[in-house]
C-alpha cells in the first residue's frame, strides 16, 4: 500500500483502550457471537 | 480521505484499514497484510520498522521510531474504499480479510492517502461473510466469536454491505 507522501507529522495524546463506543463488550462480559445471515 | 470521520476517542485519529485473520494459540487474531505481526486483543498495537532486520537495508540506517518520514514504516490506515478493496481482493489460499477502523495516536504522519502511526487500535471489526463462508478451517462463528476478545463492535457484513462500501465509501463509527 502506497500512502504517498507525508504531509505533515503530529503527536496525538495516548487514549484509553479499546476505544470507548456506544455499543463496546465489556471482555467480562458473557460472549455471545453475533447473528450470522443465511 | 474523504471517508473519515471524527475520531472517536479524543484527539485520536480514525481510518479504516484491513487485516489478515491468523489463528494464535488455538484463537484467531487480527493480523498485519505485510507483515507477521498479530494485533493482541486489549494491547496497544506499538509499530516498530521491520526494515532494518532485513539484509538488503542493514547498513542503511541505524534503528529508527516508527513512523520515520524517511520510511515507510508505521502502522498504516486508509479510507474505507481502499481498505474494503483489501478486504475484498482474492483470497490467497486459505488467507482471509476482515476491515475495520482503527484509532491512531503518538506519532502520527500524515500522508496524501491516509496515515502512518507509532501506537493504533481497532475501534470497530467488519467480517466479509462470504469470504469466510468459502474456507472451512475459519469457521464464521469462532471468528467472530474470538475477535470479540479485542472489546470492540464486531459486524457481519455481505457482499452487498462490501460492494457498497467499495462504491461509494462509508463513515467512521461515532
Amino acid at each position: 500500500m502506497n500512502l504517498g507522501k507525508v504531509l505533515r507529522v503530529y503527536v496525538i495524546e495516548p487514549i484509553k483502550i479499546p476505544v470507548p463506543t456506544s455499543r463496546r463488550v465489556e471482555p467480562a462480559q458473557q460472549k455471545q457471537a453475533p447473528p450470522v445471515r443465511r | 480521505m474523504s471517508a473519515v470521520a471524527a475520531p472517536d476517542a479524543v484527539g485520536a485519529i480514525v481510518g479504516w484499514r484491513a487485516w489478515t485473520i491468523a489463528q494464535i494459540d488455538g484463537r484467531f487474531r487480527l493480523r498485519s497484510m505485510v507483515a507477521p505481526t498479530v494485533w493482541e486483543p486489549l494491547q496497544v498495537f506499538e509499530a516498530t520498522c521491520l526494515r532494518p532486520r532485513l539484509r538488503l537495508f542493514r547498513r542503511w540506517n541505524a534503528r529508527h521510531e516508527a513512523p520515520w518520514s524517511g520510511c515507510q514504516c508505521g502502522i498504516y490506515a486508509t479510507d474505507c474504499v481502499t481498505a474494503a478493496t483489501y478486504a475484498s481482493g482474492p483470497a490467497y489460499g486459505a488467507e482471509r480479510r476482515v476491515l475495520g477502523t482503527v484509532a491512531l495516536w503518538g506519532l502520527v504522519a500524515e500522508c496524501e492517502h491516509g496515515w502512518r502511526a507509532a501506537d493504533a487500535y481497532p475501534c470497530q471489526i467488519m467480517i466479509p461473510e462470504h469470504r469466510f463462508a468459502e474456507e472451512s478451517s475459519m469457521p464464521l462463528e469462532a471468528v467472530a466469536l474470538d475477535l470479540m476478545d479485542y472489546g470492540v463492535p464486531v459486524a457481519l457484513v455481505g457482499e452487498t454491505e462490501l460492494d457498497e462500501l467499495l462504491r461509494e465509501g462509508h463513515t467512521a463509527p461515532a
